[in-house]
């Protein structure tokens, strides 16, 4: 019965560590820990599987050649594990485990030899405990120092690393180190110590903490697998417990009431695995997730909690702080940030952070970057072990992975960098639609422990639950700061607009003042000319008016002395006094002439001939004071020159003040000349230049540059008000022409003026 | 004694118009129509009254004016001019001149003038 038990711990052991390496295997066959691990779990299993049938051997030579096969297996044992351990701790060791494999292919050759296992014997209740040889304890004596070696390298491992690695090697050493003693209580009845091994049974032990370590420190990277595993594992010990109970039952205690023989007990045995293998199966399940899986229990709520929260949230600032609070309460962790995608879509920046010391340096992250390329196409929380790890099996920098068909790329090592300047243990990306909107940032556990597969996995589902809420909030803030945006622009637009206002009254009084002062210097320039235009009136005038008053006066002298003379003697003064009355007329009708022409009105069609010639008369009153008689003035003035369109009476003023200047220019000598040429512009058909020349005494260039100044005059104190010339440059820039100035002293001055041709006219003459 | 008159002015008319009054007035007459003509004929003999219009085409009354009381102070001097300018007056005022008309002026009150400065 004794033999019985101890064979199904054996099977036991064989079924786990045979699942466990089987799976690592196929899942980890990439990295070479995984490889090394299921190496040594396949020894394990071999030792196992042959233990089992070697305990269940009913005959002599069977069970010697079944424990032979069995330390097949465990000779295996010790170099396997020792290269998993230095694989796993990533110590070179390659002379040393050649030497381990070699010396394990030494006792392999002789197992089957006498040398090793000389024969089997009834030893306790065992019926063929196999009698060891001498190269048996050599081998052990090898087993014992490899097991202790690899003990004691993990032991100091434990005090270099921190974090997951820490975590991981406390497993391994103390399932290791578990299931060796629980193996070594199988050496006792070799030596004849009467001690069956009856914790043979905790070898299995390191392949539960093992799976631990997988599923709670990510050991192996598998998670999922290991559940199944171990229901798988605990089903199988079910059914074979189930097997052996039914068959001890039939044989040891049934069988002394009624005969059932072997096919009976086989048929309680199928009753009970029928009966027992679902709640079982339940039970195993949820002793898997209490224990292994716990936390996704406590997660369930969490992210109830978290969704109904955050469905409630309107600010994205309120909802990144809460996200961030829940996450680092709930899951006591250092520090957490949400990154968050920026409005242009081109780079993700932190939101809100929590637990970072105040001098915390991060820049944005672009959406060019391995780290959101990664997390946009791989679709998966990401933590920095698991960075390694790919860093590590991809030296390529490409990962490939089952059912894809193309490997991509990504730079895990700008990845590392990135996740430790966001002081980043893992991130988890949340996704709207297929889009990447925001990354958790999460920091060290408080613990130390690190993420596991189960906290990733519901972390990212707590993502994917805010992503929603945070996209709400992000278009609730947007549309708040819209709105703000709006109203910033609105008080500026009203803020302009009253500067507006305030510059556009300003300028009015600005306008009002330049009118005023415009109207003031027309009247300067209209006194000056009326000035002018009264001393040589008076000249004109009073001459012949001196005469008539004269003759008068004679007349009437004459008169007393003869009142009876007769008019034949006087009609002399009566001619005389006829002729100056003449003169006056004809003064006056001048005058008159040219005042009613300058009250016609504004901007008229003129012909320019007649403009110049009408000022002449003017010019010579003007003129009158100065003595310049005998001044030619010549005109070049083609009869089929266009209309100008103009201001008569300030045009006149125009050709009034050249005139002026240019018979004061021709004062001091005896050759006077003025010639007024016009002609139509050769660049610009709609204007008209007219060149004002006179071979006077010239001027200096400085004098050529001030001459349109407002009262800048070369002529003598009283003389010259210096408004002339500017008044002229005003006249004809408000007919949209303009005026310049071309001289050089003592060789005369050109004045050269520009006019608008008449518009209806010039259209006239294009058609 | 018969005084001598010298009238200046560019205006033919108004020359003839003077002479012919005061020839008839017996007294004897110059006259010139031109600044040169006029410093021509006091260089020649001495007026007792010179009558001088401000305007005249080769030069200023006024200079005409200024040879005349540089020849002799004591000649009497009448100006005329048909544009009133204060300045002008000021100025000839300053050279001596006797009595300042503005034209059109009165035979009457020039005969008036011209008795009280010769008498």
């Amino acid at each position: 019965m004794g033999e019985a038990i101890f064979s199904y711990t054996g099977l036991i052991n064989a079924v786990t560590s045979f699942a466990l390496g089987a799976f690592v295997l196929f899942t980890q066959w990439r990295f070479k820990t995984a490889r090394l691990f299921s190496v040594f779990s396949f020894a394990v299993g071999y030792w196992a599987s042959f233990y089992y049938l070697w305990l269940s051997a009913r005959d002599g030579a069977f069970a010697l050649h079944y424990i032979r096969q069995a330390m097949l297996g465990a000779i295996l044992i010790p170099a396997a594990f020792t290269s998993f351990v230095f694989a796993f701790l990533e110590k070179k060791g390659f002379a040393f485990n050649l030497i381990n494999w070699l010396l394990a292919a030494l006792f392999l050759s002789f197992s089957f030899s006498p040398l090793f296992i000389t024969e089997v014997e009834p030893r306790m209740y065992f019926h063929f405990w196999p009698v060891p040889g001498p190269l048996f304890h050599v081998m052990l004596a090898y087993f014992v120092v490899n097991v202790i070696a690899a003990h004691t390298f993990l032991w100091k491992a434990l005090g270099r690393v921190r974090g997951i690695k820490q975590r991981q090697i406390q497993y391994v050493f103390l399932g290791t180190l578990l299931g060796f003693i629980g193996g070594s209580t199988n050496y006792f009845l070799w030596y004849n110590l009467p001690i069956p091994p009856y914790l043979n049974i905790l070898v299995s032990l390191y392949i539960i903490t093992v799976a631990y370590a997988i599923a709670r420190y990510k050991l192996m990277n598998i998670e999922i697998v290991i559940r199944r595993t171990l229901v798988f594992a605990g089903l199988m010990a079910f059914v074979f417990a189930a097997f052996a109970a039914a068959t001890f039952i039939a044989r040891e205690i049934l069988s002394r009431y009624l005969k059932l023989g072997a096919y009976g007990s086989y048929a309680i045995s199928i009753f009970l695995v029928v009966l027992g293998y679902d709640p079982i199966r339940n039970l195993l399940l949820n002793l898997t997730d209490r224990y292994l899986f716990q936390k996704k229990y406590d997660y369930q709520k969490v992210l109830k909690d978290a969704s109904r929260g955050m469905a409630r949230i309107e600010s994205l600032a309120h909802l990144t702080r809460l996200v961030i609070h829940f996450v680092t309460m709930r899951i006591r962790i250092k520090n957490a940030a949400a990154v968050i995608l920026d409005d242009n879509y081109q780079c993700f920046k932190v939101a809100f952070a929590r637990g970072y010391g105040g001098e915390w340096n991060y820049s944005v992250i672009p959406v060019e970057h391995s780290l959101i390329q990664y997390l946009s196409r791989e679709k998966e929380a990401l933590d920095l072990e698991k960075v390694k790890e790919l860093q590590i099996s991809s030296p390529l920098r490409g990962i490939r992975r089952k059912g894809e068909s193309q490997g991509r790329d990504y730079d895990f090592h700008a990845i590392e960098e990135k996740m430790n300047e966001l002081q980043a243990a893992c991130v988890v990306p949340s996704f709207l639609g297929k889009e990447l909107r925001s990354i958790l940032v999460l920091g060290e556990k408080k613990s130390g422990d690190v993420y596991s597969e189960a906290d990733l996995s519901v972390l990212f589902t707590l993502a994917q639950e805010s992503a929603i809420a945070i996209e709400n909030a992000r278009l609730y803030d947007e549309a708040l700061n819209k709105s703000r945006e709006l109203e910033k622009i609105n008080q500026q637009l009203e803020e302009a607009s009253r500067r507006l206002i305030l510059a556009l009254n300003d300028a009015e009084d600005a306008n009002k003042r330049l009118l005023d002062t415009q109207a003031q210097l027309i009247h300067e320039q209209k006194m000056a000319t009326l000035g002018r235009l009264a001393a040589s009136v008076g000249h004109e005038v009073n001459n012949p008016l001196t005469i008539l008053s004269m003759n008068v006066s004679r007349m009437i002298l004459k008169y007393r002395k003869d009142p009876n003379i007769r008019v034949a003697d006087v009609s002399e003064y009566f001619e005389k006094m006829e002729s100056n009355i003449q003169r006056i007329k004809a003064v006056v009708n001048t005058l008159t002439g040219l005042l009613k022409k300058s009250e016609k009105g504004k901007f008229e069609a003129l012909s320019l001939k007649l403009v110049i010639e009408e000022t002449l008369p003017l010019v010579q009153f003007q003129t009158y004071l100065d003595n310049l008689t005998g001044t030619e003035v010549e005109f070049d003035i083609p009869a089929n020159l266009p209309l100008i369109k103009g201001d008569l009476e300030r045009l006149q003023e125009v050709f009034l003040n050249l005139f002026t200047n240019a018979y004061h220019a021709l004062a001091t000598q005896k050759d006077r000349n003025i010639r007024v040429s016009a002609r139509v512009d050769e660049g610009n058909s709609k204007q008209i230049i007219v060149d004002f020349k006179d071979n006077g005494c010239g001027m200096d260039e400085e004098t050529a540059n001030r001459i349109f100044h407002y009262g800048y005059t070369t002529k003598a104190e009283g003389k010259g008000s210096g408004i002339g010339l500017y008044m002229c440059r005003y006249i004809l820039e408000i007919h949209g022409g303009e005026i310049k100035v071309k001289s050089k002293k003592g060789e005369g001055t050109t004045f050269s003026l520009t006019l608008p041709v008449y518009e209806e006219q010039a259209a006239r003459v294009a058609r | 004694m018969v005084k001598r008159l010298l009238i200046v002015d560019d205006e033919e008319g108004i020359v003839e118009e003077i002479a012919d009054f005061f020839k008839d007035e017996g007294f004897e007459v110059q006259s010139a129509h031109t600044g040169e003509e006029a410093i021509q004929s006091l260089r020649t003999q001495l007026p007792h009254l010179i009558m001088i219009d401000l305007k005249l085409p080769d030069m200023s009354g006024l200079l005409v004016l200024k040879v005349a009381k540089e020849l002799n102070p004591r000649i009497k001097a009448i100006v005329n001019t048909g544009y009133v300018d204060q300045n002008m007056v000021e100025q000839a005022e300053h050279l001596g001149c006797d009595v300042f008309l503005h034209k059109p002026f009165d035979l009457m009150k020039l005969k008036e003038e011209v008795d009280r400065l010769v008498a």
